[in-house]
């Protein structure tokens, strides 16, 4: 007895809860489907052409801010080269002016000093020592 | 994704039929997505700008579409994100909550010119506007663009089950109200 009270004697068409919410959805109590909202006439036939045109205005600005951006960096380079060259032009000044402060000296101690006034001013042991720091390059 | 569907994508990525592809591409999907923002935002305004942006974003990015979807179902990602955005940045600058906004914007669809719903359907938008974000974007997805829940789920990468808690929560909400 227990066994016939379990039994479901109802019968359903095969994909019936599959379909149901649709169904449902679908009828007429439902509430209607239909897309309320409406455009501009001509508006999506025209959509195509505002995109095109959007992107291409996009593009444009993209190619300009790569363009400015290449420039910005070019200007930043040559700036950067031109300090390197100055401060090398400036370094290379400085050891020409040295050079020929050094060379200025040697020539006056061998110009003006004969070799007894020369070992005068010198030291005994330093003579050797002295003689090779004025040596020319 | 279907051999045609990777030749296509190739001839988005390819600079000498890029053009070209994209010109079909807009022919192709247009209409889907602009619906799709449409019914997120409800303005035709906010959606033209909405839709514009979209296009744009799948222009830029077609390099980092990775195939494990359709492109569709991309593009579609992208549209939504889009009007979430959108409706972020608006709400935000009037210093509304997103729902908020929604709600304000549904309330006025009366006084829109490009709203030609009747009453039922003018309800049933307030309804929906009411719902919590994602319950209204699945709602959207399901009930008007007839979408199944694999596609919904690929979209806005949530679980099938998530999905249809959520739409079933969604109808429950929309049920009720109607039967008040």
């Amino acid at each position: 007895m227990t066994d016939f009270k379990k039994h479901n004697p109802f019968k359903i068409p095969d994909g019936y809860f599959e379909s149901l919410e649709e169904k449902l959805c679908n009828s007429e109590d439902a509430v209607s489907k239909l897309n309320p909202f409406s455009t501009p006439e001509g508006y999506l036939e025209n959509l195509e052409n505002s995109i095109h045109k959007k992107i291409g205005i996009s593009q444009k600005s993209a190619k300009n801010r790569l363009k400015n951006s290449t420039l910005r960096y070019t200007l930043v380079a040559a700036v950067i080269v031109f300090i390197v060259t100055l401060f090398q032009v400036n370094r290379s000044a400085e050891i020409e002016k040295e050079q020929a402060l050094n060379e200025f000296i040697e020539n006056y101690y061998l110009e003006s000093f004969d070799s007894y006034e020369m070992l005068s001013v010198l030291e005994d042991k330093e003579p050797e020592s002295t003689f090779n720091l004025v040596r020319k390059p | 994704m279907s051999k045609q569907q990777s030749i296509f994508v190739n001839a988005l990525r390819d600079p000498l039929t890029k053009e070209e592809a994209f010109k079909k591409l807009v022919t192709e999907y247009k209409e889907r997505l602009y619906w799709h923002i449409r019914k997120l935002v409800l303005d035709h305004d906010d959606a033209h700008d909405v839709v514009q942006n979209t296009f744009i974003k799948i222009h830029l990015n077609i390099d980092k579409f990775r195939e494990n979807s359709s492109l569709f179902t991309w593009m579609y990602r992208i549209a939504t994100n889009e009007s979430l955005n959108f409706i972020n940045s608006k709400a935000a600058k009037m210093g509304l909550l997103n729902q908020e906004w929604i709600e304000a914007k549904a309330d006025g669809l009366t006084a829109d010119s490009y709203f030609d719903g009747d009453q039922a359907a003018l309800k049933l938008q307030k309804m929906v506007a009411r719902l919590p974000e994602k319950q209204r974007i699945v709602f959207n997805m399901k009930y008007f663009d007839n979408m199944n829940y694999q596609d919904i789920s690929e979209v806005l990468d949530t679980s099938v089950g998530a999905l249809k808690a959520s739409y079933h929560h969604a109808v429950k909400k929309i049920k009720a109200e109607l039967n008040d």
